[in-house]
């Protein structure tokens, strides 16, 4: 069974949008930066992004979050992000 | 009430803070501060406002502790902010017995000195937690860290000669030599994981989460400078730049509960 596919799916739009739900807590800069090193550490493709990835991004991202704004914000934040990004988060077929 | 009626409240509080104790270090004998606020009034009424602001700190930092799970990193960090703050309150609250209720010139040493002295050493170890959780979190190398450290302890290290070395020159009974210096020292300690959060927080600039700690730092530092200047002043006996101190801590005040209550209001989504 193959990984489902983000119908935006280019990395750089995920990208982007991850940036502007967290860039009001994190400032953009930060937005920037800790989605960039999580998309490294992952070892997401530049070009596309299955929705398997985009889960396991927001799953670090969210843990960083957890440690600066605590979990009910924490768990808004990833519903923004879900909302933004389609398909993260839905259980595989 | 919203958010940024909040803002204004503290920012009012500020400038009305400035605006009452700035002009008295010029013109203390004035008439202003002799038959309108005059001493007394002066000093009640202050003392009510840091205390009313120190207890609102107070609140707010308990109050952010169970946003964070068990196991959280930060939420000791919380608990401790709280812890201190807490302590802080119970020293200002002592002072206020003598200054309100008494109307005596508070003792020097007092029950308030113990609440203070070990509300610092809370409020270190609050900021190293913070530090500690936050540098992993915003994967700041240890490197990174130690090289902040580093300068941060070679700064205080030569503001605390600066003003350390004229009061241990002082003479004076031994209780109150210790606390001279102990209070400046461990306001110097404060500084050194409060840069080095400032260093850090300044990476999260343009984010609300950046105003919090600009705010909770600016209080640490307000208490920090305002204990070195009051060890310094005291030891000099440069009382005309009293209303000054008063101006600093009660920033102080305001800043923490600022700081707390913004970070509450990011929490409560």
């Amino acid at each position: 069974m193959g990984s489902r596919t983000v119908p935006s799916n280019r990395t750089e739009e995920v990208r982007r949008q991850i940036e502007e739900v967290l860039s009001p807590y994190l400032g953009l800069r930060m937005a920037r930066s800790s989605t960039e090193l999580h998309c490294r550490k992952l070892g997401l493709s530049e070009e596309t992004v299955s929705a398997d990835d985009v889960d396991a991004l927001v799953e670090r991202l969210a843990k960083a979050m957890r440690v600066l704004v605590g979990s009910e914000t924490t768990d808004q934040v990833v519903e923004q992000i879900r909302s933004r990004v389609p398909c993260a988060g839905r259980p595989s077929p | 009430m919203s958010s940024r009626n909040w803002d204004r409240l503290f920012f009012l509080s500020l400038l009305l803070a400035a605006v009452v104790y700035l002009p008295k270090v010029g013109f203390p004998d004035s008439a202003l501060y002799t038959r309108i606020l005059f001493p007394q009034l002066l000093l009640s009424t202050a003392s009510v406002l840091k205390i009313a602001f120190l207890a609102m700190a107070t609140v707010l930092a308990f109050r952010c502790v169970p946003y964070f799970e068990q196991g959280n990193p930060v939420r000791p960090g919380w608990q401790l902010l709280g812890a201190g703050l807490a302590l802080y309150l119970m020293g200002q609250t002592v002072l206020g017995v003598y200054q309100i209720v008494l109307r005596i010139a508070t003792p020097f040493p007092s029950l308030a000195d113990l609440f203070f002295q070990v509300s610092m050493v809370v409020l270190i170890v609050a900021l190293v937690v913070f530090l500690k959780a936050y540098s992993t979190t915003l994967g700041v190398t240890l490197r990174e860290r130690a090289a902040v450290g580093v300068m941060a302890l070679a700064l205080l290290a030569l503001v605390g000669a600066i003003v350390l070395l004229p009061i241990a020159a002082q003479e004076a009974p031994a209780v109150e030599h210790f606390l001279n210096f102990s209070y400046p020292l461990l306001d110097c300690l404060l500084l050194v994981p409060g840069l080095m959060l400032l260093h850090l927080t300044a990476k999260l600039r343009g984010g609300s989460l950046w105003i919090v700690w600009m705010l909770l730092l600016l209080g640490f530092f307000c208490v920090a400078v305002g204990d070195i200047l009051f060890a310094y002043f005291t030891t000099l006996e440069l009382v005309v730049l009293d209303p000054l101190l008063d101006l600093v801590f009660a920033a102080a005040y305001v800043f923490f509960a600022w700081g707390t209550r913004r970070q509450l209001a990011i929490l409560e989504g």
